[in-house]
């Protein structure tokens, strides 16, 4: 008898332990998947946006940030009144009466109305309590300063699968830094699977996403901007762009270019406006070139400043064409920094052949010519520099006082920045720190690109600018008491294999203080109408916008 | 036997006992999400406030923005400066 008692009892505490270990099975080792099979009949997963990054001056100013709006939805089949409820939405969301009720006529449990309403609007609709409408919190971009850095910025617009991407400038470059990571929610249904009007709970997981923080000095910028428009509308001009940068980092400090757009209306623009011109697009730099090829002569100890010009007595024949100068005046027996002041075709050609051709694309494949700068932007195209075998002499000549030869504004300006920089070449750059969303700052520290020319080639050029400043057409415009090096440019421009006569590219590329260089600066006019010399027009321009930032850096005269 | 009864015993008092516990706290907790519940729309309440002062920040402290204002206001761009240097030493300004 007592074995059958044993094995009773045996046999119900196997059970009684073979129940908890079921239990503990389902509970702990099957919790996650009976978890998931639970939500998916009473809820629906849901990606849920991060917060874009924003992007911000080197004053901690946002000029793209994001902006609360709200998505109005509905459901279709809690509302009973369709034309009553349209006719009141129209008039609020500023949409028309048919295209709500179609809306609301669909055989869906969730319709999107209007996105982008903001609040005050959303609490208009929202006390009106109408039955099965809903608000969906949503942050668009916003641009305080509207449209100023428009092509710097980009814009964000939607990919083809409906999601928010950056496009252009530094919205498109730096996007997958900015976009953050999505997270996932769960929209609970009823029992017979209709969703519930009710915000949603997010699963951790998410990470909003980084914000940039440039080197751009939003004062710099918007003086900049404003001095731009106002020049081109003095001199009829169709557009134009200035940049300044920092040469001993390459940090931009502004960047501009017009026409522009409204990155918040982006898609009211054709989509040649959106390019940035500073990094998309070539021309021919014409003088504002000459310095680079006067640097290079110099470093290879082909001339010094005072080396005269043994053909600049009248025009020079070469390969079939005639070299001119521009004013058709001619200076017999003038020295290399007499050339730089009189802007001098014929001495630059001297120079260049002085120079040579093997020696003068190594020195401009040191400048960074033909290749990209590396900045950090979206677009930026090299400018092409042909091999030995494909230039003729004509294309050595040509090439001495800027024509002939195709380049971005950013690589003249980022070569010509070299002469600021005892001869070190940096890498142009606008982001100066990435900021995490746990407040944790990555630098981007600056970096050396080349060393094309001596500290003291450098020193020899400057020197050159400056008399270039203080004696040349531009010294009119020149601001008193500052030291100031630069050169004008007043380029032809091609049209069908030859030049157009009446329209030009005019420009004046600088750097100031010229002992201690805070900035180096490229202005560019595009086709003025009222006089087509850089002289003229950009050069004053470049000389209102140095004495301004001159002014803003607290930097005294000296002279 | 008296073991076996005491095993009995023992494994009924834990099951009653957990099954009271499981009572109170599942009691306790049920209410606490009306307060997590509160707490949830008050953090978003704020984060909304935020979000459009933050806007409404920006759009004042815009440079664009404080342009309109100016130009409303009557102020003009200055069209000269004025640069105090630093005085000469004493024992040279004689």
């Amino acid at each position: 008898m007592r074995w059958r008692y044993r094995f009773v009892l045996l046999f119900y505490i196997f059970c009684f332990f073979a129940t908890i270990l079921r239990l503990a099975h389902w509970q702990i080792v099957e919790a996650d998947t009976l978890s998931s099979i639970g939500e998916s009949q009473y809820g629906r997963s849901i990606t849920l946006s991060p917060r874009r990054g924003e992007i911000k001056t080197s004053d901690d100013f946002p000029v793209a940030s994001n902006k609360l709006t709200y998505l109005v939805y509905a459901n279709p089949k809690q509302i009973n009144d369709i034309a009553t409820t349209a006719q009141i939405l129209s008039p609020l969301l500023e949409q028309d009466v048919a295209s709500i009720s179609s809306l609301l006529s669909m055989n869906r449990f969730w319709v999107a109305i209007s996105p982008g309403v903001d609040y005050y609007k959303k609490q208009q609709v929202q006390r009106l309590n109408l039955p099965g409408v809903g608000f969906e919190e949503q942050y668009i971009r916003y641009y305080p300063e509207a449209s100023v850095a428009a092509q710097l910025l980009g814009f964000v617009g939607k990919n083809d699968l409906g999601k928010s991407e950056g496009y252009f400038g530094l919205e498109g470059y730096y996007d997958r830094q900015l976009r953050g990571k999505e997270a996932k929610a769960v929209q609970i249904h009823d029992a017979l699977g209709r969703p519930i009007l009710a915000r949603v709970q997010a699963s951790p997981g998410g990470d909003d996403g980084r914000n940039l923080i440039l080197h751009i000095d939003r004062v710099v910028q918007f003086l900049v901007e404003e001095e731009l428009k106002q020049s081109i509308e003095r001199y009829g001009a169709q557009g134009g762009t200035v940049i300044v940068m920092n040469p001993k980092t390459g940090g931009i400090l502004a960047m501009s270019s017009q026409p522009s757009f409204d990155p918040h209306r982006y898609w009211g623009y054709e989509e040649s406006v959106f390019k940035n011109p500073i990094v998309s697009s070539t021309y021919e730099p014409g003088s504002t070139f000459k310095p680079l090829i006067v640097s290079s002569a110099l470093d290879a100890g082909v001339v010094t400043p005072l080396t005269k010009c043994t053909i600049c007595d009248g025009p020079v024949p070469i390969g079939g064409y005639e070299i001119r100068t521009w004013n058709n005046k001619y200076h017999s027996g003038e020295t290399v920094m007499e050339t730089i002041q009189f802007s001098d075709n014929i001495g630059m050609v001297f120079v260049a052949q002085k120079l040579g051709l093997k020696r003068l694309l190594s020195y401009l494949e040191k400048f960074g010519i033909g290749e990209t700068t590396g900045i950090d932007l979206q677009g930026e195209t090299p400018a092409i520099l042909r091999g030995p075998d494909s230039w003729y002499p004509i294309d050595l000549a040509t090439a001495s006082f800027g024509q002939g030869i195709s380049i971005t504004p950013l690589q003249l300006l980022s070569a010509f920045s070299t002469i600021a920089n005892d001869g070190v070449r940096m890498e142009p750059h606008v982001v100066d720190k990435i900021e995490t969303e746990n407040g944790k700052v990555i630098p981007i520290p600056p970096q050396e690109l080349s060393k094309p020319i001596s500290a003291a080639t450098a020193r020899v050029m400057t020197e050159i600018l400056v008399n270039a400043v203080d004696k040349g057409e531009a010294k009119w415009a020149k601001p008193k008491g500052y030291r100031i090096a630069g050169k004008t440019g007043t380029a032809q421009i091609p049209i069908g294999g030859h030049y157009d006569p009446n329209k030009t590219i005019a420009s004046f590329i600088g750097f100031a203080p010229a002992d201690e260089p805070q900035f180096v600066m490229l202005v560019i006019i595009d086709r003025p109408t009222s006089s087509i010399f850089g002289s003229e027009t950009a050069a004053p321009t470049f000389f209102t916008i140095a004495k301004k930032i001159l002014l803003h850096l607290n930097i005294a005269p000296t002279e | 036997m008296k073991k076996l009864l005491f095993l009995f015993t023992g494994l009924l008092s834990i099951i009653i006992v957990l099954t009271i516990t499981r009572a109170v706290v599942s009691n306790t907790l049920s209410t606490s999400g009306i307060d997590l519940n509160r707490l949830d729309d008050e953090i978003h309440t704020y984060k909304r406030e935020t979000a459009l002062m933050e806007e409404k920040l920006l759009h004042a402290a815009a440079y664009t923005t404080l342009q309109e204002e100016a130009k409303k206001r009557g102020y003009e761009q200055a069209t000269s400066q004025i640069i105090l240097s630093s005085p000469i030493p004493m024992a040279l300004n004689r």
